[in-house]
């Protein structure tokens, strides 16, 4: 609505002054904005870009100065125009839209507008404007956005243009271009850029580390090496060393010798460093060594500290598969047990049946987390064939391996597997067998609960019976009240959720004892009621009898009494919980009234069934007065107006 | 802008003299086996002490010894909470907190647009991480931020928790019996999943910006131009920042940015897609503004192999099942039209454990639950749907593995779009 709004206002402000108005086009084109969904959004743009030139450049020429907040409509226009010619397929188009923003660029003085502008190229560009571009490269606040329409285009004809900004670049701008620069990976802007490695601004040595590792020509080899010495190979904010790491990995697409070469001679540097560039170095010669590296890994899981042996481990893992077994399985048998341990986790989530063997093994470790973590790994690859390894573990009935046992027997619970633990049930110690109970009961389970169906009726069969239609969603003529509120919407009663208070609905007519049957459907966190024997003025609650209907689950209505749950009598008595459907499906619902005696049945199930004599004769749950209770006759009504309910196929039968 | 500058050197030198008067916290010793500080906590340096950043000063088990903000602002607001603050200290630069020897872990809580940054800087700085979500703002940036993560051996963590613990919101139960039941093949395959008001998730579509901001004075206290960061420049007005940053692209993605990992990544963990994306993201929305997020109707993922998520943004998808298979449905509640669901349920495993105690994942180098690599699929669904929001693509067709939309180069250019020097990845 607020949108629509804001058309409105910037259709009036455009009013007398500027050429929109006299251009037709674009008059009907802002009088459609924002679009309802993206089918009229493509169907809008389809025809805009057809406009001639001028009309595109008119358009883009009534971005206003910032200040004057009124740019909605056109930003909308345009963006919504770049996204469109933007889509496979569509590229003359897009041509002619990039060439009429390109050119209303040159035509514009407000740097808001001109980054705009430029910021819809980033997206549709190609090389047919970059020229246009290439002018605001040396502008101090459009530099950045348009270096990044020419990131964006990339290709030669970008590059050539940015290496020739950077020949006459200045403080303010160099950044942008040689970042811009380091994005293409333009090799023929090496030498230009090298001498930015000593400037004495840091932003703008980082942008030439970024750049130069980006590119990476085998002759920055020297000056990145450099400046990785220098750094200590710790992080810092020119990000000498991170740099250093992207120009040996980038630099192995083209020189993969010189790559590795330089990342073993970082390796040996690292060696005394921090326990990061250690770890990273590693990664790097892994990486280009591949498998070749498994040697180098075995040499790393040794290392230090465990930070960086466990690091050395995650790299090696890549290689844990049936190829690598016989590697792995020495390593498993030789390692120490923290190594084992992680070894082991991971084993369990590989497929290397092969190394069973040697799992089953650690399940005799001496050391318990060993022990522990083998039990598991052999759980997960050997399955129901690790039942009898299983079950002699808990014939010893130790605790510590109890607990490992039951851990791998959940995750391998079956029909074989549990029929097996129970068999073997009588003949475990006292402690296994709570373990084993556990496992078949598992404790982590909820009660889940039903989804009712609600059937059809017969509703001759229950004309015959004595039954009347109140509501069959074709009209409200049996009702009175807020009907405003309550309307009729494909055939179901839903109450619409109004700030004011429209009150009750209620039956024109009055019932005393009936049976009323009703669907309904709830709303997350919905509250409604069904008044029965209630007057036309005062609350229902108390001046007749509500039972409550409610969405008893949701998180809000957690500290709701029991005498507040769905299908309660209000204050008065108690219903049973937990035979809603889910919020959004529906229910069946059937209250029964004779004299003292109410009966709610809820899907089926009989929720709510006793008198209100004795809360006539003894006060109510909720120690108020209930007038109501003595009432013997009023109308059948639904008390709410604050949330959504959906209500159908109502009928009652008078006794 | 220069004017800006200067004043946040001021800031820093202030923070710095401000700072060395108090004591060095030993930190967590990469070294010995099993050696804790002597408090027995990890330490911790909060970078955005805003809302969100002011929440992780009492998470369990580490103890703050360092904040930073661009705003000073929050940093006295966060002294105040920290009960004076004293032994913390202050930077107006993430770089200076992150370098700090006695940190042992990095808390992120600034915009998304800086995540993929520090989370990247705070790796290359040996620091372990525990990130707010959305993980980043971008799909280039995530995958920047698992190789980073990988490369220099660190611990990650994502600040989002339902396929680990707590009831999974109007689920009523936790997610792990909702992956056993779907790992079980009860409901049969594929699955759809609808994600909305009905089934028990609310989109928190006030996340949305305003158009034709005014230009308005930058605040004394702001350091808006480290603020604004890697993000385009653009002038400042008091709805781009802090509570309100949400509603704007260049810095997040509204109600689907706030929620999504949130109620999507347990998605993905129990349908078993960790490692991959959908292949086909669908949206139904009003056209949005370049600038400030607006609302959507509706967005379905579809994975290769025919599994569904259904977001309904408008709480008008009525009476389906949470998750509907050929075989059954699961409604909220754990509520099944399948006759005794949990005796058929007891022939089938668990799920397998998970790393859940990020302390613990620090201290044994544990791979966390939900890390760099399955946060960064995750916050995909989420990236993804961003862009076609933005563009008003009613479809857009996407390569899992490569990580790249098909056919589409206008939408490619959101992927991994280049940043404001001299910030870069």
């Amino acid at each position: 609505m607020r949108k629509i709004h804001t058309i409105i206002i910037c259709l009036l402000a455009w009013g007398l002054s500027t050429q929109a108005q006299e251009n037709k086009n674009i008059a009907t084109l802002m009088a459609q904005l924002p679009a309802q969904d993206f089918h009229q959004l493509d169907v809008t743009m389809a025809k805009v870009a057809t406009w001639g030139e001028e009309d595109l450049i008119a358009l883009a020429h009534l971005l206003k100065p910032m200040n004057t907040g009124e740019n909605a409509v056109v930003e909308y226009a345009l963006s919504g125009l770049s996204a469109y010619v933007g889509v496979p397929g569509r590229d003359d188009l897009r041509k002619r839209v990039a060439l009429a923003y390109a050119k209303s660029l040159q035509k514009s003085t407000d740097k808001d507008a001109q980054s705009f502008i430029l910021s819809q190229l980033q997206g549709i560009a190609q090389d047919d404007v970059v020229a246009y571009v290439a002018p605001f490269l040396s502008d101090n606040q459009l530099a950045d956005p348009a270096s990044r329409v020419l990131v964006a285009v990339g290709g030669d004809l970008a590059k050539k243009i940015l290496r020739e900004a950077l020949s006459d670049a200045k403080q303010h701008n160099l950044i942008f271009i040689v970042q811009a620069l380091g994005y293409l990976k333009d090799n023929k802007a090496v030498k230009a850029i090298m001498p930015y490695v000593n400037n004495k601004n840091e932003n703008v040595r980082k942008a030439t580390y970024f750049a130069l590792a980006a590119i990476a020509d085998p002759q920055s080899k020297d000056v990145l090496t450099k400046i990785a010495d220098e750094s200590n190979y710790r992080f810092d904010t020119s990000h000498a060393f991170g740099a250093y790491l992207n120009y040996i990995k980038n630099l192995s697409k083209k020189d993969q010798k010189l790559a590795e070469q330089l990342a073993s001679d970082l390796m040996r540097k690292t060696d005394s460093h921090e326990m990061q560039a250690r770890i990273a170095a590693l990664t790097l010669v892994v990486d280009l060594q591949g498998e070749k590296s498994l040697p180098l890994l075995e040499t790393a899981f040794n290392g230090p500290n465990k930070t960086y042996r466990i690091a050395a481990l995650r790299l090696a893992t890549s290689y844990m598969n049936a190829h690598h077994v016989d590697f792995w399985v020495k390593l498993l048998k030789n390692s120490q047990s923290e190594l084992q341990i992680e070894m082991l986790k991971v084993m369990a989530t590989t497929d290397m049946p092969a190394a069973l063997p040697a799992i089953k093994e650690l399940m005799n470790s001496s050391d318990i987390d060993v022990k522990e973590a083998a039990i598991r790994a052999a759980g997960r690859l050997g399955g129901e064939a690790l039942l009898s390894d299983f079950l002699a573990i808990l014939k010893k009935g130790e605790a510590k391996e109890i607990a490992a046992v039951k851990h791998a027997l959940l995750t391998m619970r079956s029909k074989k597997v549990n029929m097996a633990l129970q068999e073997a049930l009588p003949t475990l110690p006292w402690a296994s067998k709570a373990t084993v109970l556990s496992v078949l009961k598992s404790v982590e389970e909820k009660e889940s609960a039903q989804v009712y169906a609600v059937k059809e009726f017969d509703a001759e069969a229950e004309k015959k019976d004595g039954f009347h239609v109140l509501f069959d969603g074709t009209d409200m003529d049996q009702w009175q009240g807020n009907t405003r509120d309550y309307t009729i919407e494909y055939g179901e009663m839903v109450i619409n959720p109004s700030k004011g208070s429209g009150g009750n609905l209620y039956t024109k007519e009055e019932f005393s004892d009936f049976t009323f049957r009703f669907e309904f459907k709830l709303s997350p966190g919905a509250n409604n009621g069904l008044g029965i024997r209630t007057p036309l003025t005062g609350n229902a609650a108390y001046e007749g009898i509500e039972i409550q209907i409610i969405d008893n689950d949701a998180e809000k209505y957690k500290y709701l009494k029991p005498y507040q749950y769905h299908g309660s009598l209000y204050g008065i008595m108690a219903a049973k919980k937990g035979f809603l459907n889910p919020v959004g499906m529906w229910n069946y619902q059937e209250v029964q009234v004779k004299g003292d005696h109410i009966k709610v049945i809820l899907n089926g199930n009989v929720i709510l069934d006793g008198s209100i004599a004795d809360a006539k004769a003894n006060g109510t749950l909720d120690s108020k007065e209930h007038p109501g209770l003595f009432r013997t006759s009023g109308h059948i009504a639904f008390l709410g107006h604050g949330d959504q309910v959906y209500f159908r196929n109502m009928r009652v039968k008078r006794l | 802008m220069k004017k800006i500058r200067e004043s946040r050197r001021d800031f820093i030198k202030k923070s710095a003299l401000a700072a060395t008067a108090f004591s060095i916290v030993p930190r967590f010793v990469l070294g010995g086996k099993g050696f804790l500080a002597p408090s027995d906590h990890l330490t911790k340096g909060i970078i955005g002490v805003g809302g969100m950043g002011r929440n992780h000063i009492p998470y369990e088990g580490t103890k703050v010894v360092a904040i930073c903000d661009v705003d000073t602002r929050h940093i006295n607001i966060a002294l105040e909470k920290l009960g004076g603050g004293e032994g913390v200290k202050t930077f107006g630069d993430y770089r200076d907190l992150i370098q700090l020897p006695e940190v042992d872990i990095v808390h992120i809580a600034t915009p998304p647009h800086w995540h993929g940054i520090m989370a990247v800087d705070a790796a290359r700085a040996g620091k372990d991480i525990w990130c707010e979500k959305p993980m980043t703002h971008t799909i280039g940036e995530g995958k920047k931020v698992m190789e980073a993560v990988r490369q220099y051996g660190n611990i990650f963590r994502l600040n989002t928790w339902f396929r680990f613990q707590s009831n999974f919101y109007g689920m009523g139960t936790p997610v792990q019996p909702i992956k056993k039941l779907v790992a079980s093949g009860l409901l049969g395959w594929p699955l759809t999943v609808t994600v909305g008001k009905h089934t028990g998730f609310d989109w928190k579509f006030y996340w949305v910006g305003k158009e034709n901001l005014k230009p308005e004075p930058v605040p004394d206290e702001l350091d808006y131009d480290f603020w604004l960061g890697p993000a385009p420049y653009k002038p400042y007005n008091t709805h781009r920042v802090h509570s309100t940053f949400r509603g704007y692209w260049d810095y997040d993605g509204g109600g689907l940015a706030d929620m999504g990992q949130h109620y999507l990544d347990p998605v993905q963990y129990f349908l078993g897609k960790d490692n991959e994306s959908p292949v086909k993201v669908e949206i139904d929305a009003p056209q949005q503004h370049p600038d400030a997020v607006g609302t959507w109707r509706k967005i379905v993922y579809t994975y290769a192999d025919g599994c569904k998520i259904v977001l309904d943004g408008e709480g008008k998808i009525n009476n389906v099942p949470y998750i509907q298979g050929p075989k059954g449905k699961l409604y909220p509640g754990f509520r099944s039209d399948i006759p005794d669901l949990n005796a058929k349920l007891s022939e089938f495993p668990e799920p397998p454990e998970q790393v859940v105690n990020f302390s613990d994942a620090v201290r044994n180098r544990s791979k966390f639950a939900l890390n760099e690599e399955n946060g960064h699929r995750s916050c995909t669904l989420i990236n993804m749907a961003l862009v076609g929001l933005r563009l008003g693509r009613s479809v857009l067709h996407f390569d899992s593995e490569k990580q790249l939309f098909l056919n589409d180069e206008t939408a490619n250019r959101y992927i991994d779009p280049p940043m404001r020097a001299p910030w870069s990845l």
